[in-house]
């Protein structure tokens, strides 16, 4: 009898611990400490907004290039470092793919849309991106639609790349507003 | 084991279990950043300059416009009686082409305007349509027969068929390009709808004084951009006949403000005449030289040297003219 009642004692304890209730001198506590390091992606994307002609009017049926020797001048084969205006910085700790994405430039009036195959026609654009030492006629196609294409791919963790951007403005206007759009770079894990 | 040994063990393994559930690591899975991108499209284009800002009637001439956000220009135009037959947006601040200002073009002012797919723009008052007729112009409708405008502009029009015929004289070569010969004189022939035509005989007239010392007269017409050499033709005493219909050169169809000119060919003096020119002249004064000498020895020294000077003062006028003569 005394075997039996130990045995019933024993088990409603346990099942005291398993609901996170333990008497104060019922047990003594172990602890490990245990440290772990989780992937962490982020980068910094520098060159700041890009306004065409500074302002100005643009022309129609005319390539631009977020390029510092000059917005007409078209970057050279390879491109270099001199003529892009912008820097993606991997700050985080694992290699990223970078991919682009531009949006239609919207405004007042009819919005001007991406052609998604970096052609251009009326009220319609064309938007291309290049990474620095690849050569600018083999530009990727900066889409609005996904998939959207790679623009860097296996940027180490601390790494940097100089990036410029191409728009083919349309060919003809409808209106006279200004339009406004946005791209995006996305920094997915390298695998 | 004990009681207390089992307590315990299983202690060690739940606090275990709770701290493994509290390492789950923090998963960033995409990072995004954005740049704004902004632009502006052309509005109204802009006319601030135009060269040249004059032209003849009955002129071809080109043109350059200056101004502002002229790319994607549609249209340009210099207002009533011109035509630009083409242009060319070069930049976005100039456009380049050429015009034609129509024989009866009204003369005076004109706006020139340049439209683009969002709206147009002009300069008032840019370009001046100038008296192109400069000696004489005449117009008709005519049906089968005889325009005899030779007093007015030198020319004679056989008419075959029905249509509105007009003529002009100018008075030197209306385009920059030479005649591919020595130059007679320019006429203007214009039947703008040749469609009830059926031929036309053009007869240029011309005077000796015109015509000069030149010969073989050959007509030539104006394509817009050379002098080619009218197919058919017959000269005669006053004047070279051109004969014009569909398949000649120029055809009616081609008589869209052309320009005719006569050209003549300088002849070339023949052995005989060359030995004449220079062979008298010679003669001539070979005799006033022996005729000094001769007064020198015989008569004394200022004879022959006053002998000389009438040579000089006689012979030179009459040397002239014996020049003129051969």
């Amino acid at each position: 009898m005394k075997r039996v009642l130990a045995i019933l004692l024993g088990l409603s304890m346990l099942m005291m611990l398993m609901v996170g209730f333990v008497g104060p001198a019922a047990a003594a506590d172990q602890s490990i400490t245990v440290t772990a390091t989780g992937n962490y992606l982020a980068f910094t994307f520098t060159g700041g907004n890009w306004t065409l002609a500074s302002g100005g009017v643009i022309s129609p049926n005319t390539n631009y290039y977020s390029n510092p020797l000059g917005e007409m001048t078209s970057p050279p084969n390879p491109v270099t470092d001199a003529e892009c205006n912008h820097i993606v910085t991997n700050t985080g700790n694992v290699a990223v793919d970078v991919t682009v994405k531009w949006v239609d430039m919207a405004g007042t009036g009819s919005p001007w849309v991406n052609s998604d195959a970096g052609t251009n026609g009326s009220m319609v654009f064309g938007g291309k991106a290049q990474k620095s030492g690849t050569n600018w006629s083999s530009a990727i196609i900066a889409k609005n639609a996904a998939t959207y294409n790679t623009l860097l791919s296996d940027l180490a963790a601390a790494g940097h790349t100089h990036v410029v951007f191409g728009f083919l403005s349309p060919t003809a206007f409808t209106d006279s507003n200004s339009k406004s759009g946005s791209i995006t770079l996305t920094a997915t894990e390298h695998v | 084991m004990s009681m207390r040994g089992i307590i315990r063990a299983c202690s060690i393994v739940i606090t275990l279990l709770v701290i493994g559930v509290s390492l789950s690591p923090p998963i960033v899975m995409a990072a995004d950043q954005n740049i704004a991108v902004s632009a502006t499209p052309p509005s109204n284009p802009t006319v601030d300059s135009v060269s040249p800002a004059s032209a003849k009637q009955n002129d071809i001439v080109g043109f350059i416009i200056g101004g502002s956000q002229l790319a994607g220009a549609s249209s340009v135009s210099f207002g009533a009686g011109i035509t630009v037959l083409d242009f060319t947006v070069d930049t976005d601040i100039q456009i380049s082409g050429n015009l034609l200002v129509a024989y009866d073009a009204a003369l005076g002012l004109r706006d020139v305007t340049v439209t683009n797919p969002l709206g147009s723009g002009s300069k008032s008052d840019a370009f001046t349509v100038l008296d192109g007729h400069i000696a004489g112009y005449d117009e008709a409708v005519a049906h089968n027969e005889t325009l005899n405008w030779q007093t007015e502009t030198s020319t004679v029009l056989v008419v075959v068929g029905s249509g509105t015929i007009s003529s002009a004289l100018y008075l030197q070569n209306p385009v920059p390009t030479a005649i591919p010969a020595e130059s007679i004189k320019y006429y203007d022939v214009r039947c703008l709808n040749a469609t009830g035509l059926t031929s036309l005989t053009v007869r240029l007239y011309y005077s000796a004084y015109d015509i000069s010392d030149l010969t073989n007269p050959v007509p030539y017409f104006w394509n817009g951009s050379s002098w080619i050499a009218c197919s058919n033709y017959t000269r005669h005493a006053d004047y070279v006949e051109v004969y014009i219909d569909g398949t000649t050169t120029p055809t009616l169809n081609q008589l869209q403000g052309t320009h005719f000119g006569l050209g003549g060919v300088r002849p070339v003096p023949t052995i005989a005449e060359l030995l004449v020119q220079t062979t008298i002249p010679i003669i001539f004064v070979a005799i006033l030289v022996v005729f000094v000498i001769a007064v020198g020895m015989t008569q004394g020294l200022l004879a022959g040297a006053i002998a000389g000077a009438l040579a000089i003062l006689i012979g030179i006028p009459i040397l002239s003219i014996l020049v003129d003569m051969v």
